[in-house]
């Protein structure tokens, strides 16, 4: 019996491998197939599916197959197939620091020519278009752009009787004010590290100035400066004054969101994808919930805004690196573009985007980003992967030892010294 | 002796698939553990042992190290004796016995996905239903930020992962429990034995191999974990509760240092390998005498 | 006549304070099951509105239909299944082989290559990522069910031969002299003789194996790029939600990609009947 089944088996491992090894081998169909993987799943699917099914329809001798991850899986995942030799042959990535290393690595392709067939230098603006070259070519088509402010909820805020605060002091107030009226006013939810990286971008950004914010992020400036020291002295006056919420590192960003939501927080400092939680939480932006930019604390400083651009990219060995570029082209047209970002909070990147797709905080977002002279992206896109590991520990870190930040930011540059002496041996 | 023909007759195809699937990829993160590879780039340098040499002294591997004992520590000590306790109660036909093995297995058959969401809900500091509890007890000064708290961190964690082990000792228990002989057990108990001395003087000893294999899991298990610590935590609240295949993974695919994090993962094998050699050494020495 | 109600008495207490002992274990170990399977019946707005521990009133199948309808969810079941099944019976039919070398025979090597493969164990399979990768690019089988299938058998072996060796080891060695005596090769007498009462273990393994196998997430997320080729933790992972709100549609996920191994379990579980083995060692 047992032996019958062992033939059995035996059969059917033959019959597997030899059709399989034939399935493997007759992978030509009619349309020529580009792949694309992504990070954009879940809240989000609904408009990465529409794009792609409008995609194939309307190009039928291409099929785009997309694969959407959650971001851990995704960046594992993405690393090996590039490094493998068979990557797919578009994948969605981050502008800034991120992108700079898959360029330093020679992973991907520069893309000049779509952005010469397809005209896209005048679809976008200058701060987009900066997030485009690397090394003096073009490598990234972007396709969503966020934005870092205060989310606060209206409610609470009328109940304690404050408005949007446009200065560092008006903002204590309001803090002060938020508490009094027994509510948490900021939430955080740190858990992942990176929510707690907007606290010190922009405190630093407005008392130390964007030029020196980008000498820090290259590593040319050290964590223990005075500017630095005094960005994190303005975090933890806030610490001190019991403003943020109780273990913040036990949250992760959407609970803290959702804390807003149920009226136990005031604001949390986060990004426009803040607004792609409407429905879980219940709520609806502009009527429920508004946002502001981070007030102004020094007049002199020039404003910055924050925020990371998500895009799209070519991998050196993509298998079918035209059919790719005619994706790509076809991605930064008005139509994919608009569908991704209906509802994602974000900024379409292409401007002929019609501004009938925003709710009432997007066209905010658009007015204010309009105005603002600098752009900035933040800390972990910024700053070399290595360091940025550092230093997102380091804030992790704060949270929990408030007090003792200059040890933290010590050990920060000793970390970033190191990582980035690593990184030079290559 | 028996004749080599037969030998590898038995093993030849296994061996064949294992020096595929395993040997040769193993001995190939060996040599990437001897570059200066980010895992990315298409170049990098062979450095020698200069990798091994750093995690030496990284003062990261060693709190990681002392993660994982602790680990292996409680391992040892709840899941395995839990799960033969469980066995041992559920080996007799009583009354819904199906019912108690699957519950108590249940927890191995979630993916650490769901396992991880569960306990976050039980882990939360405001809703999660350990603090809700101990409140409702009247210990509300023992609530905590479980997972946040980088001294409870790395324990809650290792709670969750027992909860699950527990069920893989129980069914592997109840397997070797299969193979005691009641007739030994009959014979003692007609001798007037009380059931503890039946139990340690019939029972386990034939529960040995059955023993080794669970001792065998459980300190594999506590030194692989990855999972579901990546799930929960991460690995933090910044290296809290950092364990070797954490920081493995966070130096290779995080921090673009390959070579590095190969050189980690071939140190956390080398470790296991020397714990269950002398372990079987000794095992085996018992045997002899 | 009182020793014997004495005794009646010490036997009913010790019945009932076992089965209060497996009762208090199950109702702990519960807890989070209770968690797990609420959570899947309720709406993702209600899970943050009202905390994660309330009572499903009423339960709520939207996450369960969102998983069918949305997700391909029906693919990736069809997926997992033939790799689960293939890789967990040819690693345990190869395990049998390894196992009765290692624990019958008798040969010099036998120490150096048991440890050889049981190490295949004591390493994270991270390690092995990308080597692995590149051996299946070479070898064109990127993107197949075959590659997880192979992975998976190359995975399994260690602990199938740690299982069914120890296992072997137990059975007494007379009845393999016995059989030789008679005659037999040793192909027969794993077959006919040893295999059979290896039921216990084999059932165990089988019920491990499919688990492990059908939970792993990592190889097919880095072996496989097309999206129907995917498996049911990668439908898990997409249903996750970017930004891991989504609290029911996960659970419901998770929930639908749990059954089959408990099935397995209840299935197999009936296979730890004492006296199914015993009756053949006496002889």
């Amino acid at each position: 019996m047992k032996r019958t089944v062992k033939a059995a088996l035996c059969i059917c491992m033959i019959a597997l491998l030899t059709g399989s090894v034939f399935a493997a081998g007759q992978r030509e169909p009619e349309a020529q197939q580009v792949t694309f993987f992504h990070y954009f799943s879940g809240t989000l699917a609904g408009g990465i599916e529409e794009l792609v099914t409008e995609f194939n329809q309307e190009n039928p001798e291409y099929r785009l197959s997309h694969t959407p991850l959650d971001h851990e899986a995704f960046k594992t995942s993405i690393r090996v197939m590039l490094t493998g030799g068979n990557p797919p042959d578009l994948f969605s990535y981050w502008a800034g620091a991120q992108v700079q290393f898959l360029v330093d690595a020679d992973r991907i392709a520069p893309i000049d020519d779509v952005f010469e067939m397809y005209e896209l230098d005048t679809l976008f603006s200058d701060v987009v278009l900066q997030a485009t070259e690397y090394d003096g070519e073009k490598y990234f088509l972007p396709l969503t752009q966020h934005f870092a402010a205060f989310f606060y909820n209206k409610e609470v805020f009328d109940q304690a009787g404050v408005t949007p605060p446009e200065t560092w002091d008006e903002f204590l107030d309001v803090c002060e004010q938020l508490k009094n009226s027994g509510v948490t006013p900021i939430a955080l939810g740190s858990r992942e590290r990176w929510p707690a990286q907007f606290w010190l971008d922009y405190p630093l950004l407005r008392t130390a100035g964007p030029e020196y914010r980008a000498a820090l992020m290259e590593g040319t400036a050290s964590y223990t400066d005075p500017e630095v020291v005094r960005a994190f002295e303005m975090w933890k006056e806030l610490v001190d004054k019991g403003y943020f919420v109780a273990n913040a590192n036990a949250y992760d960003w959407a609970e803290a969101a959702t804390m807003v939501g149920t009226g136990e927080a005031g604001m949390t400092l986060m990004g426009s994808w803040f607004m792609q939680l409407d429905d879980e939480i219940g709520w609806e932006a502009g009527e429920d919930y508004d946002f502001f930019p981070f007030p102004e604390v020094d007049e002199d400083v020039p404003l910055a805004a924050v925020g990371p651009i998500d895009g799209v990219v070519l991998a050196r060995d993509a298998r079918m690196p035209d059919a790719a570029k005619q994706v790509l082209g076809e991605l930064a047209a008005v139509g994919p573009q608009t569908t991704f970002n209906i509802g994602s909070g974000a900024l379409a990147p292409n401007l002929n985007v019609s501004e009938d797709i925003y709710n009432v905080l997007q066209l905010k977002v658009k007015e204010y980003l309009d105005d603002v002279p600098h752009w900035a992206f933040n800390y972990d896109l910024a700053t070399p992967p290595p360091v940025a590991d550092v230093g997102l520990d380091a804030f992790a870190r704060f949270m929990n030892q408030p007090d003792n930040y200059m040890q933290i930011l010590a050990d920060t540059e000793e970390g970033k010294v190191r990582a980035l002496e690593e990184g030079d041996e290559l | 002796m028996d004749k080599k023909g037969v030998v590898v007759q038995f093993l030849a195809l296994p061996f064949a698939v294992y020096m595929m699937v395993i040997i040769i990829p193993f001995f190939q993160s060996i040599y990437l553990s001897m570059t200066d590879w980010d895992g990315l780039s298409h170049f990098y340098n062979f450095v020698g042992l200069r990798n091994y040499l750093q995690v030496f002294v990284d003062p990261n591997f060693s709190k990681a190290l002392i993660h994982n004992a602790i680990w292996v520590g409680i391992y040892l000590l709840f899941p395995t004796i839990l799960g033969l306790l469980l066995a041992v109660m559920l080996d007799k036909n009583i009354r819904g016995a199906v019912i108690f093995k699957s519950i108590i297995y249940l927890p191995m058959i979630f993916s650490f996905v769901i396992v991880g969401m569960i306990w976050n809900f039980i882990y939360e500091p405001r809703l999660g239903i350990l603090n809700l509890a101990l409140e409702a007890a009247g210990f509300e000064h023992l609530t905590q930020a479980w997972l946040a708290n980088p001294d409870t961190a790395l324990v809650s964690v290792v709670v969750a992962a027992a909860w699950q082990h527990t069920g893989l000792c129980m069914i592997l228990f109840l397997a070797g429990l299969q193979s005691v002989r009641t007739d030994l057990i009959e014979a003692a108990e007609i001798d007037g034995c009380r059931k503890r001395q039946v139990f340690f003087n019939v029972v386990l000893p034939q529960l040995k191999n059955t023993t080794i294999v669970v001792v065998s899991l459980t300190v594999i298990n506590a030194l692989k974990s990855f999972d579901i610590v990546y799930i929960m935590t991460r690995g933090g609240p910044f290296r809290s509760s950092e364990v070797l295949t954490t920081l493995m993974y966070r130096e290779a695919f995080q921090n673009y240092r390959m070579g590095y994090g190969s050189a980690i993962a071939n140190m956390l094998f080398l470790i296991v390998l020397v714990i269950i050699v002398i372990y079987f050494r000794t095992v085996m020495r018992k045997d002899e005498s | 006549m009182s020793m014997d109600t004495n005794y009646r008495w010490k036997k009913t207490a010790g019945r009932a304070v076992l089965y209060l002992g497996i009762l208090l274990f199950c109702f702990l170990f519960l807890v989070p099951i209770y968690g797990a399977v609420t959570t899947a019946f309720r709406l993702n707005k209600d899970i943050i509105q009202d905390g994660f521990w309330a009572l499903p009133i009423p339960p709520v199948l939207d996450n369960f239909v969102t998983a069918f309808v949305d997700g391909t969810i029906h693919i990736y079941l069809l997926n997992t299944v033939i790799v689960t099944v293939f890789a967990a019976s040819i690693s345990i039919a190869l395990g049998t082989l390894t196992g009765y070398a290692f624990g019958k025979l008798k040969f010099r090597l036998s120490g150096v290559l048991y440890m050889l493969i049981i190490a295949g164990m004591f390493f994270p399979p991270q390690t092995v990522l990308i080597p692995l990768f590149r051996l299946f690019n070479a070898f064109h089988l990127l993107d197949t069910l075959l590659a997880l299938v192979i992975v998976h058998i190359g995975f399994g072996l260690p602990i199938c031969t740690l299982m069914l060796t120890s296992f072997f080891k137990d059975i007494p060695d007379e009845l393999r002299s016995s059989a030789k005596i008679d005659g037999c090769s040793d192909w027969t007498i794993l077959g006919r003789i040893m295999l059979p009462l290896a039921k216990p273990a084999l059932t165990a393994l089988m019920i491990l194996q499919f688990t492990w196998i059908w939970n792993d997430f990592l190889w097919p997320l880095v072996l496989i790029k097309t999206s129907t080729k995917m498996t049911i933790q990668m439908g898990v992972m997409q249903l996750r939600g970017q930004y891991g709100l989504a609290w029911g549609s996960q659970a419901a996920a998770c929930l639908i990609a749990t059954i089959p191994t408990l099935l397995v379990f209840l299935f197999m579980q009936k296979y730890f009947i004492r006296g199914l083995v015993m009756g053949a060692v006496k002889e």
